[in-house]
């Protein structure tokens, strides 16, 4: 395994899966909130994922 | 006085009230990005060739220059919002909850801003595309990517804790009235199926949600953005285990400076003297002072180190260049700069009548100019110079100088900035209401509204239909 997968995964998303296990386990448990929250946080996520393809445009305009 | 006892109909003011201040900072603001965009245009027609940067070595000049080093300037103005906010939560920093939205809100805009500097660098905003492509395979081994990823992630979890914390603030302000009807469709997405009894649980996502952006402070401003140059061994003055650290004192120092600024602004702007009081600005000048020193302690390791006789030969000839060579003037200015900080700061710490608020401010301005100094210095030495062979037989020393056009685009995306910080105080609540002691428990209903708890119940209702 290269060292960018090793630091990405195991280091970088670490505050992410911290976040996401403490949402899941902490107290209270709350469904609806969660999954509203998760629903926030992936429309976060795919936005400007979905935004940056924006630019492809401009290979359109020049090739 | 704090927000504790503030009365919410003045908190909220920036939502109702425009100032003339307000417009003509808008319009300046306006026609600084005017003026970005023209360049930017100039440059899409024209190409790389109309900014100062050139291919290193057989080109002789630097392919980074002022757009890289104002994306790692924006990078950590972006740590010193979140991170206030975050310790108001997890460190009961309660002394800066006052200005705990107004520093969310700073994050939110800085990191685009830094994210903007990259595509002006790299030219065809198409390439921008290809990175995101070509990501499974860069992530194996570049720190570029590896500075995307969590850039893009500390965006996401930031933007998650803004959008989580503003629910209930917007909630009990559209109850109340306060908010523009205009914007209505977008407050109704934002409170999507709201009920004020998710309160306790949105608490706690957000306590982890602070957890995991200050986590994420050191492994971005200490860790990627750094690993862009200290990974590289054949720039002289980049390699090295030192870069993590020092950086990181250096984009909290430049945090802390803007927060400083932008809390100034806004208790100007408002007459919030008593909310954002004197308290706020003395801890966050106390905090200043700390970082600041600690910018200047690396900055005395890399000269001893450097200025030593048994020093390596390049990093002799890159202290020369900062000491009295061609990086001289940009880089005494921007040590006196922290120099000049730290004397004032210590100075009211230890004679609080010399503390006042504009000269905070001003000091957090040439704090942040003089880091802003620092990084574009930092950047562009280590590309100048190939002393290490067999590059230093093959190339020839650089040159490089920032252009009208980078000059422009650089200060657009200050504007930009402005201008995204001035729309978003007409949008949401930028003082945090939760917290305040008279605001009334939305469970009970009575939120000084004009409808009952069932009207207020089937509202929400409505807005998650």
């Amino acid at each position: 395994m290269s060292l960018g997968l090793i630091l990405v995964f195991g280091v970088l998303l670490a505050p992410l899966y911290l976040v996401l296990a403490g949402w899941i386990f902490g107290e209270p448990k709350d469904t609806e909130t969660l999954a509203i929250g998760l629903a926030f946080m992936t429309a976060i996520i795919l936005g400007p994922i979905v935004f940056s393809f924006v630019p492809i445009s401009f290979r359109v305009i020049i090739p | 006085m704090s927000t504790f006892g503030a009365d919410v109909e003045r908190l909220t003011e920036p939502l109702r009230k425009t100032s003339k201040s307000f417009y003509v900072l808008f319009g300046i603001a306006a026609v600084f990005s005017a003026i970005a965009l023209v360049a930017y245009l100039i440059q899409l027609r024209q190409g790389l060739a109309v900014t100062g940067l050139r291919g290193w070595g057989t080109q002789g000049g630097t392919p980074w220059g002022l757009y890289i080093g104002t994306f790692i300037w924006w990078v950590g103005i972006a740590h010193g919002g979140i991170a206030i906010s975050a310790g108001v939560r997890l460190f009961g920093t309660e002394q800066f909850l006052p200005i705990a939205r107004i520093a969310e809100i700073l994050t939110i805009v800085a990191l685009p801003a830094a994210a903007t500097n990259i595509l002006l660098d790299i030219g065809r905003p198409d390439v921008m595309y290809q990175m995101i492509l070509n990501w499974p395979s860069t992530v194996q081994s570049s720190p570029l990517t590896w500075d995307m990823t969590a850039i893009f992630l500390y965006f996401s979890l930031s933007a998650t804790y803004l959008a989580i914390t503003l629910r209930r603030d917007v909630y009990y302000c559209r109850e109340r009235g306060t908010l523009p009807e205009m914007l209505d469709p977008v407050y109704r997405l934002l409170l999507f199926r709201y009920h004020p009894s998710e309160n306790e649980k949105t608490e706690q996502m957000v306590w982890w949600l602070a957890l995991g952006v200050l986590l994420l402070v050191p492994l971005l401003s200490g860790g990627v953005v750094p690993w862009l140059f200290a990974t590289m061994g054949m720039h002289p003055g980049w390699f090295g285990a030192s870069h993590g650290p020092a950086m990181l004192a250096e984009s909290l120092t430049n945090a802390i400076a803007v927060v400083i600024i932008v809390a100034g602004a806004f208790r100007y702007a408002y007459g919030w003297d008593d909310i954002i009081d004197d308290e706020v600005f003395r801890g966050l000048n106390t905090l200043l002072l700390v970082l600041a020193l600690t910018t200047l302690w690396f900055v005395l390791q890399s000269l001893v180190t450097g200025s030593f006789p048994a020093a390596p030969a390049e990093t002799t000839s890159l202290t020369n260049a900062l000491v009295a060579g061609e990086f001289a003037v940009p880089f005494w200015l921007s040590v006196g700069g922290l120099l000049v900080a730290v004397g004032y700061l210590a100075a009211q710490s230890l004679q609080p009548s010399l503390f006042s608020v504009k000269a905070s401010v001003a000091v957090g301005v040439i704090v942040s100019a003089a880091i802003f100094l620092k990084k574009v210095v930092f950047v562009v030495e280590g590309l100048l110079h190939p002393t290490r062979e067999p590059l230093a037989s093959m190339f020839a020393d650089g040159s490089y100088w920032p252009t009208t056009v980078e000059v422009a685009l650089t200060v657009g995306t200050l504007a930009g900035v402005i201008l995204a910080f001035l729309a978003i105080t007409k949008i949401v609540p930028i003082v945090e209401l939760g917290h305040l002691d008279d605001l009334p428990d939305p469970d009970e209903g009575d939120l000084g509204g004009d409808g009952s708890t069932d009207d207020t119940a089937a509202d929400t209702e409505g807005v998650s239909a």
